[in-house]
């Protein structure tokens, strides 16, 4: 007999992806701003969406902003010679400590996952 | 919904913010969507705006994440605006203002009252033969005057001399004033480059005069800490200095300008007007006649008047500045004048932005 869960497995997996994304999103963003040495906001949703990962600016905006506030970015604005002034976002030391420790955590999460599923397909 | 209604609907969404962080965040996503926009130029501004998350999801986002405090709060951290730097060209705003201080200070102007002690020399050959090797005044006085054919573009460098322009009608001419010791180096190239180099280390002319004829079609001037005054100028000009004032009253051609601290005050372009400033002020009075401008400044305030027939587009960006217009506004960045055709750009970080018809 079902439970009387009100979800479905695909509203369930949004919630896990909202979820899991939201900590991966800022791995990747760390990664991405470190290779570029530094960016703003359009150049970075590009760069991601041409990596297969989409975000809105729903999304991004407000990352970017919890993570300055946090410390491991950091923002300038720039004002071109003529035009619009624009925000360069990029990494600090406790940002480069901080995607270091999160690659580590990633490759571990990896390989004890893969240490259970080969268990089981060899079971 | 347009780029103007999306702007307004997400200014009006971000009311928990404190106001400095809201006018970064308005401006962040303003620039987003004009980059949006130059990149997809066939796409209509509710098409692009479509595709964009919704502005109170977006400013709702931004509260829960960018930790907002909602209502007056007494915490002072502004969130989101921990680490902003403002720069110019890469180098610190403090640091780029401090150079253009130390620059001013080291040439700063000597004046001792001598009076001018007649003419040293008609140099009617002196171009060309003085080379690089240059001409050390031993008048305090020293004028000299070239057959204008052949040249392209007159660069005048100096140090410290206050310079001021005129119109002439057929050679170009140039006097110095309190010179004495002061090395004045003047060369020309083969490709119609004149060159008139005043100044070093140890001091420069008090004063300068250059009588320009309309047949040069590129006038140069730069220099750290001299005033520049352009009374007439028939031809495109440039003029750069780090802490020397600026005025041009007439100028028919196009008009490039820039100065770190120095203030600029323009009564008359007919063409294009290009201005950037770090932290002068910038006082333009258009003309009927205008084709374009564009003016940027970092701290310092931009004043610009417009005649009433002159048929502009005004759009302007600041991050702290306020912003007065008294024209027709259009959107929440934009106003205009009669129909339009004359774009006018604007942008500063923290300076105040005044638009006032004449």
């Amino acid at each position: 007999m079902e439970t009387s869960n009100p979800l479905s497995a695909n509203e369930l997996f949004e919630k896990w992806k909202s979820q899991f994304r939201k900590g991966f999103l800022e791995l990747f963003l760390l990664e991405l701003l470190t290779v570029e040495e530094r960016s703003y906001g359009l150049a970075l949703m590009e760069r991601m969406r041409v990596s297969g990962v989409d975000v809105s600016e729903g999304t991004l905006y407000p990352l970017l902003m919890r993570m300055t506030r946090e410390g491991s970015i950091v923002s300038e604005w720039e004002t071109p010679e003529v035009g619009h002034p624009r925000k360069y976002y990029r990494v600090t030391g406790c940002g480069t400590e901080l995607l270091e420790a999160m690659r580590g955590e990633y490759d571990r999460s990896g390989i004890s996952l893969e240490a259970v599923t080969k268990r089981r397909t060899t079971l | 919904m347009n780029r103007a209604d999306y702007m307004d609907a997400l200014s009006r969404a971000l009311d928990g913010f404190d106001e400095a962080t809201r006018r970064d965040i308005l401006l962040e996503i303003e620039d987003h969507l004009a980059e949006l926009a130059e990149a997809r130029p066939g796409i209509s501004e509710e098409e692009l705006v479509a595709g964009l998350e919704r502005p109170e999801a977006l400013a709702e986002a931004l509260k829960s994440e960018g930790g907002a405090s909602p209502g007056p709060s007494g915490d002072s951290e502004k969130p989101g605006h921990r680490g902003a730097r403002i720069t110019i060209d890469g180098t610190d705003l403090e640091e780029a203002l401090r150079k253009a201080f130390d620059i001013a200070r080291l040439f700063k102007t000597r004046r001792d009252d001598r009076r001018p002690s007649g003419s040293f020399a008609d140099s009617e050959g002196l171009r060309g033969a003085a080379g690089a090797a240059g001409t050390a005044c031993d008048s305090d006085h020293f004028e000299a005057r070239w057959k204008a054919s052949g040249i392209d573009t007159v660069r005048l460098q100096t140090k410290s001399a206050d310079i001021r322009i005129f119109l002439s009608v057929d050679e170009l001419e140039f006097s110095a004033e309190g010179c004495e010791g002061v090395p004045i180096r003047i060369s020309d190239d083969e490709k119609g480059t004149f060159d008139i180099k005043t100044g070093s280390s140890r001091g420069d002319a008090d004063f300068l005069e250059l009588r320009v004829p309309s047949s040069i079609p590129n006038l140069v001037i730069s220099t750290a800490s001299g005033d520049v005054s352009i009374a007439d100028r028939i031809g495109n000009l440039t003029i750069s200095t780090a802490s020397g004032d600026v005025e041009v009253e007439s100028c028919c051609g196009s008009l490039t300008l820039s100065t770190a601290s120095g203030d600029a005050k323009i009564s008359a372009c007919t063409e294009a007007l290009r201005a950037e400033t770090a932290s002068g002020s910038l006082d333009l009075e258009l003309d009927e006649q205008t084709s374009e401008v564009a003016a940027s400044s970092v701290s310092g305030d931009l004043k610009i008047c417009y005649p009433s027939d002159l048929d502009a587009t005004f759009t302007w960006a600041t991050l702290s500045g306020d912003v007065e217009c008294d024209a027709e506004r259009s959107g929440p960045r934009t106003a205009r004048s009669g129909l339009g055709l004359v774009p006018v750009r604007l942008s500063t970080v923290s300076g105040d932005i005044s638009i006032s018809r004449l």
